[in-house]
């Protein structure tokens, strides 16, 4: 049995090239095919950072108006989906970071940075899986960093390969392996029981 | 065991491995893991784990709605392209990108709400009709003027959106707000007599004739009463504590997002009112309340060089005809050095 994410992921690779050349080349059906293509799986990802669906709509659409916009000045990205991510999740924290700055106003300053979260509460596991199996991975995954949980998000979900990884987290190689390592490893040593049971 | 766990997690980070279980693996990668498989008995047992996590870890998608999505990603796209200039650009440092980023954040922005057409007083039935709304925005660094036929003038100040009737034909009026602008409501009277209102998200600004501020940001909508009289009311008419205040000039009224009350308190309206005749006045403002008030025009970044500098509370005014004349400005007034690097303003050295 396979995901399905893993099936479209590979096979949209293809598209999203020929896609991405058409875009450089001014072609606005691209743009619109591109989004389609990746609306859902970005909105997903937002979803995960920032709560509010009107925030996470909003920067979808900037990306996309940004894209536009200096489009005749990007250059070839090996990983159309990966380069997506990182763009979305750089702005996804610009908006965060402006909303703070706006709400400091008319209030003391507080000092304290809060810390990202990543939060995957409504996540994980098919139906069929047992409530029992469910409650105990939804369990071991509360006890995931708010990067680990992202890394194996973004690596399970969006099927990424560590290169992409990479790019989008914005760290090197070994320590994606190195997140994605201790994750499941965690992952593992917490549901070790179920996973003998059958 | 914690050998074998070990193992588990280190071939889930192999993309090679990850690829095979799940069947997209190239025929030397399958070569390879077969040939793998066949060396220890093993690891039948390891692949069959990993695989079980692999299921295991599937997470539940949200369906967005892409369409509508992609509707308002093309018509941003048209309606970006076909936007007249007609705004003062206080230009300067790259403003122009600016403004088009912006002008596409403002769309972004806005609420995707109904938008009500609750006329106070009586009406007749067909005036149920509801009227074509014109929308004007501005971008960061731009300040746009909108004079309507009966004489009022609206000031909208940078990064903000009033939306407004296109085809009115008398009678009360009713402008939507985001962001920041100057009212001044030309009074009629007898016959002429109208209400005109300004709506935000928080609540409603009811005016007959007169000069105000209204600002609207995360926290709520502030009101600033320059001359006459204004009404104000939150937007949810079900709170019974939900009244009415009738403003006098110099009062700030404010409306809070996440509260039913409305704050009222004595202010100088000149402070919230001198952006319109590009001029920043400040009294006894601390630096950081300076710094969000740039942020909001510009959309630049403020830093401090030092967290004390924050409290320092200044008076004074500082011209704000472009960005490079206010950054000169303010380096005269608060006789600290102001830097300007990579769209981030740093005060101190």
């Amino acid at each position: 049995m396979l995901f399905a994410q893993f099936k479209t992921a590979t096979n949209t690779k293809k598209d999203d090239q020929e896609l991405w050349s058409a875009l450089r080349k001014g072609n606005r059906k691209a743009l619109s095919k591109l989004f389609q293509l990746h609306h859902k799986h970005l909105y997903n990802y937002g979803l995960k950072i920032v709560s509010s669906e009107q925030v996470v709509n909003g920067v979808i659409q900037e990306l996309f108006l940004n894209l536009w916009d200096k489009h005749q000045h990007l250059s070839t990205a090996y990983s159309v989906k990966a380069y997506l991510l990182s763009s979305f999740r750089r702005l996804i924290f610009k908006q965060i970071q402006k909303e703070k700055n706006r709400a400091k106003r008319n209030r003391k300053y507080i000092e304290r940075e809060e810390e990202l979260t990543f939060s995957v509460e409504n996540t994980l596991i098919r139906e069929e899986v047992a409530q029992e199996k469910r409650r105990q991975l939804h369990e071991a995954f509360q006890t995931l960093t708010a990067r680990q949980k992202e890394a194996i998000f973004l690596k399970f979900y969006h099927g990424l390969t560590n290169r992409e990884l990479v790019e989008v987290m914005d760290i090197n190689y070994q320590c994606v392996r190195n997140l994605l390592y201790k994750a499941l490893e965690r992952l593992r040593s917490h549901i070790e029981t179920i996973s003998y049971q059958d | 065991m914690s050998k074998h766990n070990d193992q588990i997690a280190e071939l889930l980070t192999d993309d090679s491995f990850v690829r095979w279980i799940n069947g997209d693996a190239n025929t030397l990668e399958q070569r390879k893991w077969n040939r793998w498989l066949e060396e220890d008995p093993a690891n039948i047992a390891v692949v069959r784990q990993a695989k079980k996590l692999n299921e295991l870890l599937w997470f539940e998608e949200e369906q967005p709605n892409t369409q509508k999505e992609l509707k308002r990603l093309e018509s941003a796209l048209i309606e970006e392209r076909t936007l007249p200039s007609e705004g003062i650009n206080r230009g300067g440092m790259g403003m122009a990108l600016w403004t088009k980023v912006a002008a596409a954040i403002v769309l972004l922005i806005t609420v995707v709400g109904v938008i009500r057409y609750a006329h106070w007083g009586p009406k007749e039935p067909e005036a149920t009709e509801q009227p074509i709304m014109a929308t004007t925005q501005t971008g960061y660094g731009e300040v746009k003027r909108v004079t309507f036929f009966d004489g009022s003038k609206i000031i909208l100040n940078a990064n903000s959106k009033l939306t407004y009737p296109k085809t009115h034909q008398g009678g009360d009026m009713q402008v939507e707000l985001q962001g920041e602008a100057y009212f001044n409501i030309a009074h009629k009277s007898g016959q002429e007599q109208r209400l005109f209102s300004v709506l935000t998200a928080e609540g409603k600004v009811a005016v007959l004739g007169t000069k105000f501020n209204v600002n609207t940001h995360s926290e709520g909508t502030e009101v600033v009463l320059e001359e006459g009289k204004v009404k104000v009311q939150k937007t949810n008419p079900k709170d019974r504590a939900n009244k009415p205040y009738i403003m006098s000039p110099g009062e700030l009224a404010m409306l809070f997002s996440n509260k039913s009350n409305i704050k009222i308190q004595n202010v100088d309206s000149e402070l919230y009112t001198s952006w319109k005749n590009f001029e920043l006045k400040f009294k006894n403002t601390p630096l950081h309340r300076i710094a969000d008030r740039i942020e909001e025009i510009y959309g630049v970044e403020v830093e401090f060089s030092n967290k004390s500098l924050r409290e320092i509370e200044f008076s004074g005014s500082a011209p704000n005809k472009n960005f490079e004349v206010l950054l000169e400005g303010l380096r005269t007034l608060l006789k600290i050095p102001v830097t300007y690097e990579g769209n981030t303003i740093i005060f101190g050295s």
